[in-house]
């Protein structure tokens, strides 16, 4: 048997298997699983020539996948769905204004000061927080795979040596998703999925988990039910 | 650190608190809400009358709209009530004190389990918190009851360290009281005076602290009493309703899903767990759990402003460093608090969590204490930001809210009030619409702001008819003008959804307006 190929694979394959994430595979275009695994071998294999490049096209990517980039390949067209994204939703900018409009005893030159576009990253950030939360990735991933997951997390900054990239890749996947108004949140996350498979695997490497088997084996036939 | 400056910046800490949280106590909120006036009101009645609004001698519980509110804070503003009348001022200003109070005590607890410094950044961290400030300027029982249970908790890490009697002695004393409080607390307080002692059973024997659970089981007894022979007694009671499965979601999903046994049990009983995890959320904490403002807008805050995140998590990574031998203590206190209130069903219902404030600070507070001694560059440009996070807090809170939030809190009954209250006298009959709302689709307690605020007295509103909707000549209820029989000198305050339709029958008075510029009531009169 491989070496990579060992108990921590398997239960990484059977706790990603019953994933919402992982199902995603079948209704999302074969080309974008192929290129984001061609991604990640060069983001592994530690590239670092290519890897800015390589970040810069995941995040066309993700957006393309959200409906927020669109491509027209016959006249070489790309746009952006502003109006979809934080970066222009009316009702955001409508809010916006009312509040400029009433009420503030400043100035009006004052005013811009307080009251102008940059406030558009708050309900932004609300979106990172969300996709950041507990909730979000119990709901990804399940019991067995979130408790996992975090169990990877943390021994990933706890590892000096740690691939730098890896989480520079979550972190963008997340940030830009998050720039969509409303989406589905399977899609959100879609691309951070050879990330996921990574921590959990490093989670499943953890003495905690193999300290706790039988109480991860409780967590997992909870959410082998919930199926 | 010199302990005269320490307690100089705790009091200065303590007076910006203060006023934060007292400016503007009479318009912002801009209204009495619907809880606010049940407790107003059963203060003031059991203040006059000794009975409540039902007509129940010193009640252990507040029946109020069937949620049987806990009695503490109604007993304990009735000095507040004498003093200060029948006005906003006169029910909140207790929470807003209870507030201040807070701040002094969390530096204390901080400076006990995590050094002066601690102590002091926690203090300042709760002055300008989010939530901190808006459940203070409302008569919120579970403001009063956490920070009840917050000197409760103070004493038993004082008992932890010191192990003196005293302190389990009155740790027995607070906790038990804030069981009087809030229903959080009913269970909350258990946890964790059993929690805590179970944490720490190796250093101090399991016995010595019977003392402070056999007060604290003293303590309950009324209310458990009033709880089974009372509360549970009543088949209309609203408050047994708000267990998580009795909620809306878990009801359709067990009458309409094809789900196996397992699954259904599994889903029931995981839901808690989802509710929990919930308390955690980085959104809900951070940026949008305030709901100050309608989802999506710009303007939103959490429970905690956004540039303290990072603060929470340095000073979780190195609890055990700050907080030592008290880190597993903090963390059990932390990690308690939202258990109760995943119990229930609905949105995250932030005021029967608001012990959590507490412990969240602390910790930050610990986060902050390391930035301060790493570097103070870092120290002071985070200082800067949670400034500027704050100012923009203040904008949000003290001018915007007020003027987007009529609704939430019934606005306009204590306005129509001082409207017809010169001219009350000159009619036979007063009319007035429970309903409110641009589509008429709120309900309200007209009842309760009317007898507050001065239209009948306590006594009068003891001897209202059966039909608890007719007080004297005032008569709660809808009016529907298509039925209404027309009577000479009667005055009407109808919702603004509600216009009369024949004119010449009645005579527009007035509109009283909402805070965002609508209308919100009409005040017609019969045309003799």
């Amino acid at each position: 048997m491989k070496k990579w190929l060992d108990k921590g694979f398997l239960i990484t394959v059977v706790v990603l298997g019953i994933s919402p994430l992982v199902r995603k595979i079948f209704s999302t275009p074969w080309w974008i699983t192929i290129f984001m695994l061609l991604m990640w071998w060069i983001i592994v294999k530690n590239q670092r020539r290519y890897i800015w490049f390589i970040l810069t096209i995941l995040i066309f990517v993700n957006l393309y996948l959200n409906r927020l980039l669109s491509i027209n390949l016959s006249n070489f067209e790309i746009s952006f769905d502003f109006e979809q994204s934080f970066v222009n939703y009316p009702g955001i900018r409508n809010s916006i204004f009312r509040y400029k409009e009433e009420g503030l005893w400043l100035p009006y030159q004052l005013r811009k000061i307080f009251y102008n576009d940059y406030l558009l990253l708050l309900p932004w950030l609300t979106n990172v927080s969300k996709l950041l939360s507990i909730n979000f990735w119990v709901k990804l991933l399940g019991f067995s795979g979130f408790s996992l997951f975090s169990l990877g997390l943390f021994s990933y900054f706890k590892n000096r040596k740690r691939n730098i990239f890896i989480i520079i890749w979550f972190i963008l996947i997340i940030t830009t998703s998050a720039l969509r108004v409303l989406g589905d949140t399977v899609t959100f996350a879609y691309l951070t999925i050879p990330t996921v498979f990574y921590f959990i695997f490093c989670g499943t490497k953890t003495k905690i988990f193999l300290n706790y088997f039988y109480f991860w084996l409780f967590l997992f036939t909870i959410d082998f039910i919930l199926i | 650190m010199n302990k005269k400056y320490f307690w100089y910046l705790l009091i200065s800490f303590a007076t910006l608190g203060c006023f934060l949280r007292i400016i503007n106590l009479n318009s912002n909120p801009p209204h009495l809400g619907n809880d606010e006036i049940s407790i107003a009101y059963d203060s003031y009645s059991v203040r006059t009358t000794g009975k409540d609004e039902y007509g129940i001698s010193w009640p252990l519980s507040f029946k109020s709209h069937r949620v049987y509110k806990s009695p503490l804070y109604a007993y304990l503003n009735m000095p507040f009530n004498y003093l200060l009348g029948n006005s906003e001022y006169g029910v909140r200003l207790l929470s807003a004190l209870m507030g201040t109070i807070a701040i002094i005590i969390i530096g204390l607890v901080g400076r006990f389990i995590g050094g002066d410094k601690v102590g002091l950044f926690g203090a300042s961290l709760l002055a300008i918190n989010p939530k901190s400030i808006f459940v203070s300027r409302m008569a919120y029982e579970s403001n009063l009851a956490s920070i009840i249970m917050l000197v409760g908790i103070y004493l038993i890490f004082l008992f932890y360290k010191k192990q003196k009697n005293l302190f389990l002695i009155f740790s027995g004393l607070f906790l038990g009281i804030s069981t009087w409080a809030y229903q959080t607390q009913w269970i909350l307080v258990p946890l964790l005076s059993f929690g805590l002692p179970f944490l720490w059973r190796k250093k101090i024997n399991f016995k010595k602290w019977l003392l402070m659970w056999l007060i604290i089981i003293l303590l309950m007894i009324p209310i458990i009493w009033d709880l089974i022979n009372v509360q549970m007694k009543d088949p209309f009671n609203r408050a047994s309703s708000q267990i998580w499965f009795n909620g809306v979601a878990i009801q359709n999903y067990l009458s309409s899903t094809q789900d196996n046994i397992f699954k259904k049990i599994t889903t029931v009983l995981i839901d808690p767990i989802y509710r929990y995890f919930d308390h955690f959320s980085l959104d809900y904490l951070f940026t949008k759990g305030m709901e100050l403002f309608p989802k999506n807008e710009p303007f939103n805050f959490g429970w905690f402003l956004l540039a303290t995140l990072p603060l929470l998590i340095i000073g979780l990574i190195n609890l055990n460093k700050i907080f030592k031998e008290n880190s597993t203590g903090l963390l059990l206190w932390w990690l308690l608090c939202p258990v109760v209130p995943s119990f229930t069903h609905g949105e995250i219902a932030a005021v029967r969590n608001l012990a959590f404030i507490m412990p969240t600070l602390i910790i930050m507070a610990g986060g902050l204490f390391i930035l301060f001694n790493k570097s103070k560059k870092i120290f002071y440009l985070i200082i800067f930001i949670i400034l500027i996070n704050f100012g923009y807090f203040s904008i949000a809170y003290y001018i915007h809210f007020p003027k987007i939030s009529g609704d939430d809190f019934q606005y306009g009954y204590k306005q129509a009030w001082l409207y017809i209250k010169p001219i009350v006298n000159n009619f036979d009959k007063v009319i007035i619409e429970p309903k409110f709302g641009p589509y008429g689709q709120f309900s309200g307690l007209p009842r309760l702001y009317f007898g507050y605020f001065g239209a009948f007295n306590s006594k009068e509103i003891l001897l209202r008819s059966d039909d608890s909707s007719k007080i004297g000549k005032y008569s709660m209820r809808d009016v529907d003008w298509n039925q209404e029989k027309t009577e000479p000198n009667s005055l009407y305050i109808v919702s603004a959804s509600n216009p009369v339709i024949d004119n010449n029958k009645y005579l527009l008075l007035d509109k009283i307006m909402n805070t965002n510029g609508k209308t919100q009531f009409l005040i017609y009169k019969t045309k003799n």
